[in-house]
């Protein structure tokens, strides 16, 4: 907040082709199977901080940002075959952390939380999106809950009040973590136009439109250009 | 003026008025002894008095009183004692507004954890500056005034006088019975055939719609009694909304010698309780409401209302259920059926049985739960509450500190063996405490006894990745490392006790007998194994002053406190 601001939105969008892509170990989380069928593309890109956000360009808040196509909404079969492609989702509590601390899960799907921990964790969320507290457990135990509602839930332990997690329930499987060199990739989505948002816990969450065609792959380079919520 | 006063509010303000104007009027105004406001013993007895009728009064309700005495007291006459606070400069006020303006995001006139982007660790620097009262978030107590030392010393005295340990203890009301228990059992019957199949669903939503509108017709006339009641003696602390934002919200949670912010004013509108008999994540029972305003929060500046009637008092609840459900409605305008009523029949509310008595090997069991169940990480190996763990934020990312069960009788939640048994089973609503349930309490035979806690070693440590991608790097980034954590061995626990422990292990079930025994035994188990921890932690708790000579006045304790003097100077 006391800092000059080098407000600079690097915005590269380009279309090229099949052209195989830079050398970056890659996640594909959108579902494989099934939908050859139909037109798709795939979406690569890199993510990085602007100095207002504060925040380092470095693996640990790579990993915390979340790229999702946020206008799709995906059939109910879709999203059931899509989960069955996935395994359950997991938020380890280790070393007092939510680990991951941020996880995109598809709409319905249930979520892992097993105690690694020497002592008892908790985990609920008072938010809007779901309701939910999962009771105290020592190590060794797991407890698994649904997430019925899309949106974005904010997990935390009663009895260690700074451990925090996010969960993203998304409507359709075209998202991606970001790796830990910045890169992510979202294979298979349908082509036409869409908004592609990227979100952290602690930037200020930000979306581009992205046009795709069939077979396309559209590389973007962007930056999350401020805090979250507090300006300047 | 003397009309037949069969309003009971109507007689307080009356009592009050000459109570409070008394000093005004008279010896109020002897000079001399007014530096800091106050006149001396005349009116610590007048304090004690009062407070001795209408409940127990706390040292913050106290402050809160002397800076505006109407905020607690909606009819005093009393002009207050603004001399004995402290002001925080202007220079600083205004600062204080004005980041309080930027970082507020959600406009509620705090920076918390509510707020987005709030971090303790990023905002360090801010909270050093303005975070008065060292609570961990900026609020309006951070600008208040503080009592000076005078004034403090004097409200010290008040409350020693009032030997609050004392103070009359109101347990549990009669079961409510009132026309919205059948309504519930009707929406309750209504949603369960939502379930079968063949209905009509329209048809339900319907019969769902005209019970709610019934209710909603039902408990009108009580909600607009308890409004009035609210806004004569809630609003100074709780907020004309119930929002927890009244003006005397800043007077309270600030513990005399100014260090810590414990229990500010809930916020009604949440719709989150500290002491319920339902499951977690549920809404208390009107008769959870109703022990709260009539018991008080001791500990907290939430006074005992032994003054109200029993109708008064449900009245109350009635507006305080609406209040949250009237923010709740704001948000989620699609739910048919409101807040509390979502709660009932959903949740099992589960009968407190009779308390088996504390004997020997019940409460030795109760330390080995207190052991195996790491109480002691919050709440301290001998229970002092001074654990690793003692002090930490709440939901609402205040700072809230666990009990010491040593210091005194009264809890929050209620001291009988039952009310214990409640806070144990549920948990403390918003609070770290949390609900111990039937399966947690099931202990088997493979816990732990490696009494392991987790501290913090700080931020700070080395980054994984130093060394690559620096091309940004310009001036110093005040980075904010993860925090990191060492698991070592509790300190203070004797390798006797371990033993002791591990020996009471040894006799549990294992994880799969446990798995394989029936629903009844394990509810008993679990049971028996709560009452244990009820009694171990009722075991710690000072002897009451009152068993031993229970007309306890002022003249013994005055008299008590001589005999201690000399003593002292005696030897």
């Amino acid at each position: 907040m006391k800092r000059a601001s080098f407000s600079k939105i690097r915005f590269v969008v380009a279309a090229i082709g099949t052209v195989p892509l830079l050398a970056v170990a890659q996640t594909a989380e959108a579902g494989e199977n099934g939908k050859q069928n139909s037109p798709t593309g795939t979406i690569v890109g890199k993510v990085s901080f602007d100095k207002k956000t504060r925040l380092k360009s470095k693996r640990k808040e790579f990993v915390k940002v979340v790229v999702s196509v946020e206008d799709i909404e995906s059939s109910a079969e879709d999203m059931a075959m899509a989960r069955d492609s996935r395994n359950t989702p997991v938020i380890d509590q280790k070393d007092m952390t939510f680990r991951p601390h941020v996880l995109p899960v598809l709409l319905g799907e249930m979520v892992d939380f097993p105690n690694s921990d020497p002592l008892f964790h908790n985990v609920y969320s008072n938010g809007e999106t779901k309701r939910f507290d999962l009771g105290m457990y020592p190590k060794g135990q797991s407890k698994q809950i649904d997430f019925d509602k899309p949106g974005i839930v904010e997990l935390r332990c009663k009895v260690h009040s700074e451990m925090q997690a996010f969960i993203l329930i998304k409507k359709n499987p075209y998202f991606a973590t970001v790796q830990k060199d910045g890169s992510f990739r979202i294979d298979n989505v349908p082509v036409g136009t869409h908004t592609l948002e990227f979100w952290h816990p602690k930037a200020k969450a930000f979306s581009r439109e992205v046009t795709l065609e069939d077979g396309s792959t559209v590389e973007l380079d962007v930056a999350f250009s401020e805090r979250r919520g507090r300006r300047g | 003026m003397i009309r037949k006063a069969t309003n009971p509010l109507l007689m307080i303000a009356i009592f009050l008025s000459i109570v409070l104007a008394a000093p005004l009027l008279g010896v109020g105004s002897s000079a001399g002894s007014i530096a800091h406001g106050l006149e001396g013993d005349a009116e610590i007895d007048r304090f004690v008095a009062l407070a001795k009728r209408f409940g127990v009064r706390t040292e913050d309700w106290f402050v809160a009183y002397f800076h505006r005495p109407r905020d607690v007291v909606f009819d005093s006459t009393d002009r207050g004692r603004p001399n004995g606070f402290d002001k925080p400069d202007e220079a600083f006020s205004d600062a204080f507004s004005k980041f309080l303006s930027e970082a507020d995001s959600n406009g509620d006139g705090r920076y918390d954890l509510r707020d987005e982007g709030f971090d303790p660790e990023y905002d360090a620097e801010d909270l050093e500056r303005f975070d008065r009262n060292k609570d961990g978030i900026l609020t309006p107590n951070d600008v208040a005034p503080r009592p000076k030392p005078a004034l403090r010393d004097r409200i010290r005295r008040i409350i020693e006088a009032l030997g609050h340990d004392k103070q009359r203890y109101v347990g549990w009301p009669e079961p409510r019975q009132t026309p919205e228990k059948r309504i519930e059992r009707r929406i309750l019957d209504l949603q369960a055939s939502e379930q079968v199949q063949s209905i009509d669903r329209g048809k339900t939503a319907r019969a769902i719609q005209a019970v709610v509108e019934e209710r909603a017709s039902l408990l009108a006339p009580g909600i607009a009694r308890g409004r009035k009641i609210f806004e004569q003696r809630c609003t100074g602390c709780h907020g004309p909304e119930g929002r927890g934002d009244g003006p005397a919200a800043a007077f309270v949670g600030n513990t005399l010698d100014g260090k810590g912010a414990l229990a500010l004013p809930r916020n009604l509108a949440r719709g989150v309780f500290k002491y319920q008999s339902r499951d977690v994540g549920r809404h208390p029972t009107d008769e959870d409401l109703f022990a709260t305003i009539r018991r008080g929060l001791p500990g907290s500046a939430m006074p005992a209302s032994t003054d109200l009637t029993d109708p008064d008092v449900w009245d109350l609840v009635d507006y305080i259920k609406h209040l949250a459900e009237r923010a709740h409605r704001a948000r989620f305008a699609d739910e048919a059926v409101p807040l509390f009523l979502q709660s009932y029949g959903l949740s099992v509310v589960e009968p407190v049985p009779d308390p088996p008595s504390a004997t020997p090997t019940l409460v030795q069991e109760g330390r080995y739960a207190y052991m195996l169940m790491q109480c002691f990480a919050c709440h301290g190996v001998s229970g002092r509450g001074d654990g690793i763990r003692a002090i930490q934020a709440d939901t609402d990312g205040r700072l809230i500190q666990a009990r010491n069960y040593q210091a005194t009788r009264l809890l929050k939640g209620g001291s009988s063996p039952s009310e214990i048994y409640r806070t144990i089973a549920h948990g403390i609503g918003g609070t770290p405490m949390p609900a111990h349930t039937d399966d947690v309490l099931l202990l088997t035979n493979d816990m732990s006894v490696d009494f392991t806690e987790a501290i913090r070693i700080g931020g700070g440590a080395v980054d994984e990745d130093s060394g690559d991608d620096e091309e940004e790097e310009e001036e110093q980034e005040e980075e904010y490392e993860e925090p990191k954590y060492e698991f070592r061995l509790v300190p203070g626990i004797s390798q006797t006790e371990v033993d002791r422990i591990k020996a009471y292990v040894s006799t549990l079930p294992s994880q799969q007998a446990a798995s394989t025994i029936s629903a009844a035994d394990h509810l008993r188990a679990s049971r028996m194994r709560r009452w244990a921890l009820v009694h171990y932690v009722r075991s710690l708790m000072p002897l009451a002053e009152h068993d031993r000579h229970s007309s306890d006045t002022k003249k013994d304790m005055v008299e008590k406190k001589a005999t201690n003097n000399t003593k002292g100077t005696s030897q």
